[in-house]
């Protein structure tokens, strides 16, 4: 019989990293000096270059959304927004008593059952297995409206995040983010853990609350049919610097139905 | 003539890490009992690495450093809300049959590994530090930015709770 010493480490030793962990370790190492300018390029702008850029971004979202509402509008005549859906602009969402209350939960956008998490990396998104992730292609995507649905801790996670989302899948998908910034982390997770959550709701980094109904709507108007619209959900970690090599998206299922829940209170079902 | 480390470049990254990721992994996994985590940490540590631009004077003291910033990372992760409030199973569609995940394959691994895992956290790391990493208690005072005499009876209590839960298993 061996002494626990020597137990010990025999044990230990069984212990190994994943090799493709190691390789995308020592592969992503190159990169670093880039993404290491580019967050203090970030830094030192930050109320200029951030603020512009986003501003941009809601801007061209907004003139888009706006453009798609008004021919939309124009070719069907009738009101955008699907049964179920609230449009006004209230923090709390509205719920449906009246005796069709039934026919519209019906008529309202059923989001498809996809319930995928992900994570971001270089513009692919991993596929879970389990807990870890691995590469995959997401070209099965193309033909659908996605939110990417994510939440973060604190802003500079969220940034950090932010910047390692590709531009093509800013261009392909739209982005929900909440964040935790206006009510702290640990209330946050608190509030998760009970129910609904009262954070802010962002599309392409910068879209407040109010606009979530409208964003919704767009979404929901925008397509045609349950099967076109995945959610995809994941949270900004903590280890939001091992952004460089592999940004780690988490998502639980408490997380995932507190999303949900809110999909569902402005009358997006996800089935 | 000056003996100073600077390691650099792409070759002494790649070095860097074939040294180190071992000893790196395995203290976060002791600390954490968590492969996911621990690769989490093993990522963030050389991220830091990377970033930190340290010249080291000797080979001892890269890995003391290491070490030190592998400890801190352990502890940002299992001191964060996140990480107290998470659920440590996720249930995605795992089926009875599937093949254990590394996780589970470590959790089964070994009496001595899961005896270790029961213990409180602080523990664990002065018990991995000193038994693996065979560490002297002044060396492990200085990772752990704590004193020698917390060290020793850290030490001290970990094998009483070793003896209790190994019995006749545990002896040095």
């Amino acid at each position: 019989m061996s002494d626990f010493k020597s137990e010990y480490k025999r044990a230990m030793n069984e212990i190994e990293p994943d090799p493709e962990l190691l390789k995308r370790l020592s592969e992503s190492q190159g990169m670093l000096p880039a993404v290491q300018k580019k967050k203090s390029c970030i830094r030192l702008n930050k109320y200029s270059m951030i603020k512009v850029a986003a501003a941009c971004l809601v801007l061209i979202t907004a003139i888009t959304a706006g453009g798609i509402y008004a021919v939309k509008n124009m070719m069907t005549a009738q009101p955008l927004s699907p049964g179920g859906v609230d449009v006004n602009m209230t923090d709390e969402p509205n719920v449906d008593t009246s005796p069709n209350a039934e026919d519209n939960v019906n008529s309202a956008m059923s989001i498809s059952p996809k319930m995928l998490l992900n994570t971001v990396y270089g513009g692919h998104i991993e596929e879970v297995s389990g807990k870890r992730i691995k590469l995959s292609d997401f070209s099965y995507l193309d033909n659908c409206t996605v939110i990417f649905a994510y939440y973060a801790e604190t802003t500079q996670e969220a940034d950090n995040l932010f910047l390692f989302i590709s531009d093509d899948m800013k261009k392909r998908y739209m982005l929900l983010e909440a964040r935790t910034e206006q009510c702290g982390g640990d209330k946050f997770f608190e509030e998760i853990q009970t129910g609904v959550p009262e954070f802010t709701l962002n599309k392409m980094y910068t879209l407040q609350s109010e606009e979530y109904s409208d964003l919704l709507d767009t979404v929901i108007s925008g397509t045609d049919g349950a099967a076109n619209v995945s959610v995809l959900y994941g949270y900004a970690g903590h280890n939001q610097q091992a952004g460089s090599f592999a940004h780690v998206l988490w998502a639980e299922e408490n997380i995932i139905n507190s999303f949900n829940s809110i999909f569902s209170a402005y009358g997006v079902i996800i089935s | 003539m000056s003996n100073k480390i600077s390691l650099c470049s792409d070759s002494d990254f790649e070095k860097v890490l074939a040294l180190y990721n071992r000893m790196i992994y395995r203290l976060a996994f002791a600390r954490t009992r968590n492969v996911h985590d621990a690769e989490d940490i093993l990522q963030e540590v050389f991220f830091r690495y990377v970033n930190s631009h340290t010249t080291f004077n000797s080979e001892e003291h890269r890995k003391a450093w290491l070490l030190r910033v592998t400890v801190n990372c352990s502890k940002d992760l299992v001191s964060s809300y996140w990480h107290r409030k998470r659920s440590e199973n996720i249930p995605f569609g795992k089926e009875p049959h599937e093949e254990l995940t590394p996780q589970e394959r470590y959790d089964t691994k070994s009496a001595v590994l899961q005896a270790v895992g029961s213990i409180p956290e602080k523990y664990r790391i002065v018990v991995h530090l000193f038994y693996f990493e065979e560490l002297s208690a002044e060396q492990i005072a200085a990772v752990t930015d704590s004193s020698v005499s917390s060290v020793k009876t850290r030490l001290h209590r970990a094998r009483k709770m070793l003896k209790n839960i190994l019995k006749e298993d545990f002896y040095e």
